[in-house]
C-alpha cells in the first residue's frame, strides 16, 4: 500500500524563529544576549524621537517597537545578516534553512485551487485543534527564549507537550547563522513530533503517514532500510535518537521529514529532494 | 522659561523655622547673601578679610568673576548653585563625580551632567545643566501645569525643578516657582523619622537631620539611597493617575511618560488589561492579577524575593502587596553613568551603587548594557530572565 500523501488542508502556522546561540538553550534570545530594548521600548522616545523601528511616535500594545510581535519579529529575521532569516531569499544563504522559509506574501492566502506553501501568519485561519486562530511567530516561539530548541514553547497549547530534544553538530558563534541553521547541522532526538501534534492534532493517527518509527522497523515492511542507506540525493531529515549517525538503524520517519517547519517552495511544505517531485522524497525509504 | 520677577530685598533671612523644614535653603541657614550681592561689589568678605574668593564659599564669602547677573546672583544661575554644590565639601555634590565620600548606596538622586563634562556622565546620562532640548514627553497639560511654565530655549537649570528659596514642606525643596498653582501637586512632601509616615510621598529613614553641618559625614545619610522610601497615595492630577506626588513633579516636563492604567498616554483598560503602550508609573501594583490585573506581566514575588531592590511607591514595606513603578523605580533624578540614568541594579547585586549593581559573576556586553537592562527589568519582569 502506498503511504498516503498529505490529503487534508494542513495550516501551517508561522512560527517566530527566534535565534538561538548555545546548543542547550534558547541561544541568542535567552541568556545575556538579548537586550530588553532590542524589541520593548518604554516611552518610545529617544531625545523625543520614537524608537519604534517603524519610526511611528506613537506607543505600541506590550511597549513594543513595532506595532505588532509579527513586525517586530521580521526587522531582525528578514533580509538581515546578522539574524537566521526566515522569509523567502536567505541573507545568509544557508545552503538548507532547517526549517524552511516563508513566502515574501506570508500574509496571504493562498490563492484559490492551490495549496498553502507554508504556515499562514497574521491572518485568521481555521485551528486544526477546531475554531480559528491567528497565527504569529509567538504562537510557536517564545520571545523571551525557552530551555527549548529554537525557543519553541514548552507547550504551545497549554495542553501538555514534551520538550523536543534536538543536537547541534557545530556551536554557534555569532558569524556563522549559516551553518548553524543549516539542517545539515541538526540532529533530531526526540519530542518534535508530540510538539507538532500539540497543534495538528490527529497527525499521529492511523490514518496519517507514520511517525516516529524507525525506518528498518516499519509496519509491514512498507518501509526499507537499504532503501534509505542507498540514497544519493539529500536526505530527508530524520529522528536519530540514539546517536548522530545518518543512515543508522535508529533513524526514525517523523513530521519534519516530510515537510519544513516553516514552509517551503512546496505545497505544505512538503520536501523535494530533488527540487521537483514528491515521490524523491517518498522513495527514500520507499521502494513501491 | 517665563521667569518670575522676584523682588529681592537685602534683608537677611532670619525666620526661625522647624530644623525640619527644607533644611538648608529654607529655615535659618541660608542667608541671602549666599546666593545674592546688592551691588556686585566686594572688597573685602564679611569678617572683613581679604581676598575676596571668586568661587562658592560659606558663608557669603565670596563674588564670582562673571557679573553683575539677574536678580542680582554672585554668579549666573547654574553656576551660581554649582559654586556650592559642585567639588565642595561642604555641600553635597550632585555633577558629575561626587567630590565626597559616597553616601552608602549613592547620592539618591545620582549627578547632573553638563555638556564639559564628558565620559562617564556624557549628556545622554541623565539631566544636562544649560541643555535647549526640549523635554521628551513634554506635556504639562496632563498634570494640569500651565504649558508654558518651562521654556528649554532658556537652558536647563536647578531652579527649573528646584525651589532656590527653599520650602518648608516639599522634599528637596521640588517644585518650581515657575509652576505656579499647579505646584502643590508637584511638590512631593516628606517626612524624617525612624518611623514612617505613609501620608507622605517621602520617607528619609533617619532619627532627624540638622542642616549646616558643612560635613559630608553628616549630610550623606540624608542624601543616601538607602535612607529614602516613597509612599504609595494615589490621586488624579489633571487627567494623569498617580501614585507619588514624584512622578507628578517628573511629568510636568515629562507627561507623555507618566501615568496609570486608562490614561490615553500610557494605554491599559478594564477590557485590555495588558494593552500598555508605555511603562505605567503608577497605580500599576506589581503582579496584581484579577479584574484589576494591570500588573500581569509582572511578578510580585519575583520583586520581593530581591535582596537588592529598585524603589517603588509603596506603603506596604513588608509584602510591597501595594508596591506600584514609578520614575523612580528605574531613573536617577539627576541622572548616572547609565544611558537616561537608568538605575542598573540586579536583584542580587552584593553593592549598589548610583549605578546599580551587578550580580556576582556578571560581566557587561562590550556593545551594549544588556546585561544591565536585564538587571532593572528583571526586578520585576521575569520574563527573559
Amino acid at each position: 500500500m502506498r503511504p498516503s500523501r498529505q490529503a487534508r488542508g494542513v495550516r501551517f502556522v508561522l512560527g517566530l524563529s527566534l535565534v538561538a546561540s548555545a546548543a542547550g538553550a534558547g541561544e541568542y534570545h535567552t541568556g545575556t544576549t538579548n537586550n530588553c530594548s532590542d524589541c520593548h521600548t518604554m516611552h518610545n522616545s529617544e531625545n523625543g524621537q520614537p524608537m519604534r523601528y517603524d519610526n511611528d511616535k506613537n506607543g505600541a500594545p506590550k511597549l513594543l517597537r513595532a506595532a505588532d510581535s509579527l513586525q517586530l519579529c521580521l526587522q531582525c529575521h528578514d533580509g538581515q545578516s546578522t539574524a537566521p532569516d526566515v522569509v523567502d531569499e536567505d541573507a545568509n544563504q544557508t545552503p538548507d534553512r532547517a526549517a524552511g522559509f516563508f513566502p515574501r506574501n506570508w500574509w496571504q492566502p493562498p490563492p484559490s485551487g492551490t495549496n498553502p506553501t507554508a504556515h499562514l501568519m497574521g491572518t485568521q485561519v481555521d485551528a486544526p485543534w477546531g475554531g480559528q486562530t491567528t497565527l504569529t511567530c509567538v504562537s510557536c516561539h517564545d520571545p523571551h527564549g525557552t530551555a527549548s530548541y529554537r525557543n519553541l514553547k514548552l507547550d504551545p497549547r497549554g495542553i501538555g507537550a514534551p520538550q523536543p530534544v534536538v543536537s547541534h553538530q557545530i556551536v554557534p558563534r555569532g558569524g556563522n547563522i549559516a551553518q548553524f541553521y543549516d539542517s545539515a547541522n541538526v540532529r533530531y532526538k526526540r519530542g518534535m513530533t508530540s510538539w507538532c501534534v500539540n497543534c495538528h492534532v490527529g497527525t499521529n493517527q492511523p490514518d496519517h503517514h507514520s511517525v516516529d518509527i524507525t525506518i528498518d522497523n516499519s509496519p509491514s515492511g512498507l518501509a526499507s532500510y537499504p532503501t534509505w542507506v542507498g540514497v544519493t540525493l539529500p536526505r530527508v531529515p530524520v529522528q536519530t535518537p540514539n546517536d548522530d549517525v545518518i543512515p543508522s538503524p535508529d533513524d526514525q520517519v517523523f513530521c519534519l521529514s516530510c515537510h519544513k517547519a516553516h514552509g517551503s517552495a512546496n505545497p505544505f511544505g512538503l520536501i523535494y529532494p530533488d527540487g521537483a517531485t514528491l515521490d524523491s522524497a517518498c522513495s527514500q525509504c520507499h521502494v513501491e | 522659561m517665563l521667569r518670575k520677577l522676584v523682588l529681592l530685598v537685602g534683608v537677611a533671612s532670619l525666620t526661625a523655622l522647624p530644623a525640619l523644614a527644607g533644611e538648608w535653603h529654607a529655615g535659618n541657614n541660608n542667608v541671602c547673601t549666599d546666593c545674592h550681592t546688592m551691588h556686585f561689589s566686594m572688597q573685602h568678605n564679611w569678617d572683613g578679610t581679604t581676598p575676596v574668593p571668586t568661587s562658592g564659599g560659606a558663608n557669603g564669602n565670596w563674588l564670582s568673576a562673571s557679573g553683575p547677573n539677574q536678580y542680582l546672583l554672585k554668579a549666573p544661575a547654574n553656576q551660581l548653585c554649582l559654586s556650592c554644590h559642585d567639588g565642595q565639601t561642604f555641600a553635597p555634590d550632585v555633577l558629575g563625580v561626587n567630590t565626597n565620600a559616597s553616601p552608602t548606596q549613592g547620592r539618591s538622586a545620582g549627578a547632573l551632567n553638563d555638556p564639559a563634562l564628558g565620559s562617564p556622565y556624557e549628556t545622554w546620562k541623565g539631566h544636562t545643566l544649560d541643555s535647549t532640548t526640549a523635554p521628551p514627553g513634554f506635556n504639562p497639560a496632563l498634570v494640569g501645569a500651565p504649558a508654558t511654565w518651562y521654556d528649554n530655549t532658556q537652558g536647563l537649570e536647578c531652579i527649573s525643578c528646584h525651589s532656590q528659596h527653599g520650602s518648608a514642606t516639599a522634599y528637596r525643596n521640588l517644585g518650581s516657582y515657575s509652576l505656579g498653582g499647579a505646584a502643590t501637586a508637584a511638590r512631593p512632601t516628606y517626612v524624617i523619622s525612624t518611623t514612617n509616615d505613609a501620608t507622605k510621598d517621602v520617607w528619609i529613614n533617619l532619627a532627624s537631620y540638622t542642616a549646616n553641618s558643612g560635613n559630608a559625614a553628616t549630610f550623606n545619610p540624608y542624601y543616601d539611597t538607602l535612607n529614602v522610601g516613597y509612599n504609595r497615595n494615589d490621586a488624579v492630577v489633571g487627567t494623569t493617575h498617580t501614585s507619588n506626588r514624584m512622578d507628578t513633579f517628573c511629568a510636568t516636563c515629562h507627561g507623555n511618560f507618566h501615568g496609570g492604567a486608562g490614561d490615553a498616554n500610557i494605554g491599559a483598560s478594564t477590557a485590555v488589561l495588558d494593552g500598555f503602550i508605555r511603562h505605567p508609573t503608577s497605580q500599576v501594583t506589581i503582579g496584581a492579577s484579577g479584574t484589576q490585573g494591570y500588573g500581569g506581566h509582572s511578578t510580585l514575588s519575583r520583586y520581593t524575593g530581591a535582596t537588592t531592590k529598585v524603589k517603588v511607591y509603596a506603603s506596604d514595606r513588608t509584602g510591597y502587596t501595594d508596591a506600584t513603578p514609578g520614575c523612580i523605580s528605574c531613573h536617577k533624578a539627576h541622572g548616572n553613568q547609565n544611558p537616561f540614568g537608568l538605575i542598573f541594579l540586579n536583584r542580587t547585586a552584593t553593592a549598589v551603587t548610583e549605578q546599580g549593581g551587578y550580580a556576582t559573576g556578571q560581566v557587561e556586553m562590550t556593545n551594549g548594557y544588556g546585561v544591565g537592562y536585564r538587571n532593572l527589568c528583571g526586578q520585576c519582569h521575569s520574563q527573559g530572565n
